[in-house]
């Protein structure tokens, strides 16, 4: 008796909140599909997601949430889900009726029931984010605070003095927004002042779910890419330079590829994602071995943000390898600065005893110093915009290799 | 008398580039390392912290960047919207240009040295001193008589040009003060 009270207890009694609850969720229950407002919509997995799932709501329309924007009833909607455990945090995406919404209003433990309320997002954002070399797309709400119709005067254009108020989701891509970022809406620039980021979700996600950005009508600038409303995008061009060492080598070869990623002609310090067809493996250090057999062509390719760039090395039985290696392999040197390196013949793997020569293409700006032993010291005398060129030679065998000597900062 | 063809009047192009050369004669230089420590570190032992790399001396410079809170050394006079509460400040800029004649000018070069009120004292040979006063100490010591790649060197010369003074008191009084002073060089480039 006293087994069967001690199992009743631990697992069949209910504490007043557990009754409570679990009353409100049968009757939840029971007159869910009593109800024309019950519709299946698209709910975000997690929040940043970006993959949504069937889910049944109970949608009802409210009115506007906030003052000083344009009222319009059919933006704001809450949605009642069938189970009291449905949690959603504020920042969340739904999507019906042909749009995007976001949660503002999100479940909380003191309802007995699970509802969050929406606005529907009634714009987009496009930026180019200049670090990923990336553009973005984000919907957002938004809606605007006209102050004093007052122009702006400024030196050049008048520009209206109005202030408009985007809400987005806090997500990893729009949390990298900075300020002064520059959207472009529907033709018409804008440039973020302010934004609101500091309204946590919680003490343990301390990221806000929910961005508010008070951007400020803006001039058009000659970088814009009005046509497909993405600020600034012409003032990053970004290309990447592979330097292969090796047009033909035999199978089982491996070397190292080198990926320059340049920012308006100029080298930047980042690094690319590297990728071969079936014929090689590649890490991502650039390091490869060639695994396709003779006649096949490995081709590797480069990636950074929306930039690619290929190169290949052709696949043969064999190959008289008589090249000058140098190391370490150098790209630039900064002004003032010195650098030892080392040149010698190899026939394949072995190294010679033969002497190489070293030449400066601008002894004005680079100069080579010997220092016996194929061993050499290059030193910058001052920066140059052009690429410099140091040949290296033995008889019949040259090596060129181009430098950048690239000023301090 | 001189022929007067475009060969024997003097030429500015390159002038633009001092400025860059003051800091690279400054940061290959090893006696110069205390300069770039005083600007980095906004402690008072910064002269017993270790030496910085050239890149980290480098990461001080503002190149046109949008938040100036993350720089140190800037290449204009308007450094607006930036704390200047913990920081030091240095900006070398243009100041005036006289041309003595069709073939001589002399350039002068204004820095500026400015320190936020939290942080204006550090220890310097033994005993605590003001901050400006030891960073344009070291700044003159390591640039005058230093060829800048024009005619003659950088002088502290009131002779070569009446505006080579130093000037304390640069500040708005209520969140940095500093100190500024001048340097000239001759300028001769023709052909």
């Amino acid at each position: 008796m006293a087994d069967y009270y001690k199992n009743y207890l631990q697992n069949i009694a209910q504490t007043p909140k557990e009754k409570y609850l679990s009353d409100a969720n049968a009757f939840i229950d029971a007159q869910w599909e009593n109800t024309y407002l019950l519709c299946d919509i698209e709910e975000e997995s997690y929040l940043g997601s970006g993959i949504y799932n069937n889910v049944e709501a109970i949608k009802r329309t409210i009115t506007e949430y906030s003052v000083n924007v344009i009222k319009d009833e059919s933006d704001s909607r809450t949605l009642l889900f069938k189970s009291n455990n449905h949690d959603v945090e504020r920042g969340r995406k739904y999507k019906f009726n042909d749009n995007e919404w976001l949660v503002y209003n999100p479940t909380n433990e003191e309802e007995v029931y699970s509802e969050v309320f929406v606005r529907r997002c009634n714009n987009h954002i496009k930026w180019f984010d200049s670090e990923l070399n990336q553009i973005f797309q984000e919907p957002c709400s938004m809606g605007e605070e006209l102050g004093s119709p007052t122009p702006k005067i400024n030196k050049d254009i008048i520009v209206q003095n109005g202030r408009v108020v985007l809400m987005v989701q806090g997500n990893e891509k729009t949390r990298r927004i900075k300020k002064n970022q520059r959207f472009i809406i529907d033709g018409m620039p804008y440039r973020l002042v302010a934004y609101n980021n500091y309204m946590d979700n919680s003490y343990i996600v301390d990221d806000a779910n929910l961005l508010w950005f008070y951007c400020y009508a803006d001039i058009e600038q000659t970088s814009d890419d009005i046509e497909n409303n993405i600020a600034n995008l012409y003032e990053y061009n970004y290309s990447i330079n592979i330097i292969n060492n090796q047009d033909k080598q035999i199978s089982n070869y491996s070397d190292t590829l080198r990926a320059d990623i340049m920012l308006n002609g100029e080298k930047t310090d980042k690094i690319v994602e590297w990728e071969s067809n079936e014929f090689a493996t590649i890490d991502n250090y650039g390091n490869y071995t060639l695994t396709g057999n003779s006649g096949d062509v490995a081709v590797f390719t480069a990636k950074f943000g929306r930039d690619i760039a290929t190169t290949q090395v052709e696949i043969v039985s064999s190959i008289d390898n008589t090249f000058i290696k140098i190391e370490p392999m150098i790209y630039d040197i900064k002004d003032g600065g010195k650098v030892d390196i080392v040149a010698n013949v190899y026939n394949n793997d072995t190294k010679l005893s033969d002497e190489v020569f070293v030449t400066s293409g601008d002894t004005n700006y680079c100069t080579v110093t010997s220092n016996g032993n194929n061993s050499f010291t290059l030193t910058s005398l001052k920066s140059k915009t052009e690429l410099i060129t140091i040949t290296f030679t033995n008889g019949s065998i040259i090596k060129e290799i181009q430098i950048k000597l690239s000023p301090l900062y | 008398m001189f022929c007067s063809n475009e060969e024997t009047f003097n030429k500015f192009k390159n002038t633009p580039t001092i400025p860059y050369k003051i800091l690279k004669t400054l940061a290959r230089n090893e006696d110069a390392e205390d300069i770039f420590k005083i600007i980095k570190y906004p402690t008072y032992d910064c002269l017993s912290k270790p030496n910085l790399t050239l890149d980290e001396k480098m990461d001080l410079i503002s190149k046109n960047n949008e938040s100036l809170d993350d720089f140190n050394i800037f290449f204009t006079d308007i450094v607006n919207t930036i704390n200047y509460e913990n920081k030091t400040i240095l900006k070398i800029n243009e100041w005036d240009t006289i041309p003595t004649d069709r073939y001589h000018a002399t350039l002068t070069y204004k820095f500026d040295i400015l320190i936020g009120t939290n942080i204006p004292t550090i220890e310097y040979m033994g005993v605590p001193c003001n901050r400006c006063s030891v960073l344009k100490s070291m700044l003159i010591d390591n640039l005058n008589g230093k060829n800048v790649d024009t005619v003659g060197y950088l002088e502290f010369n009131r002779q070569l040009s009446v505006s080579c003074k130093s000037l304390g008191g640069v500040g708005n009084s209520q969140e940095f003060t500093g100190i500024s002073f001048v340097l000239a060089t001759n300028l001769v480039n023709i052909g």
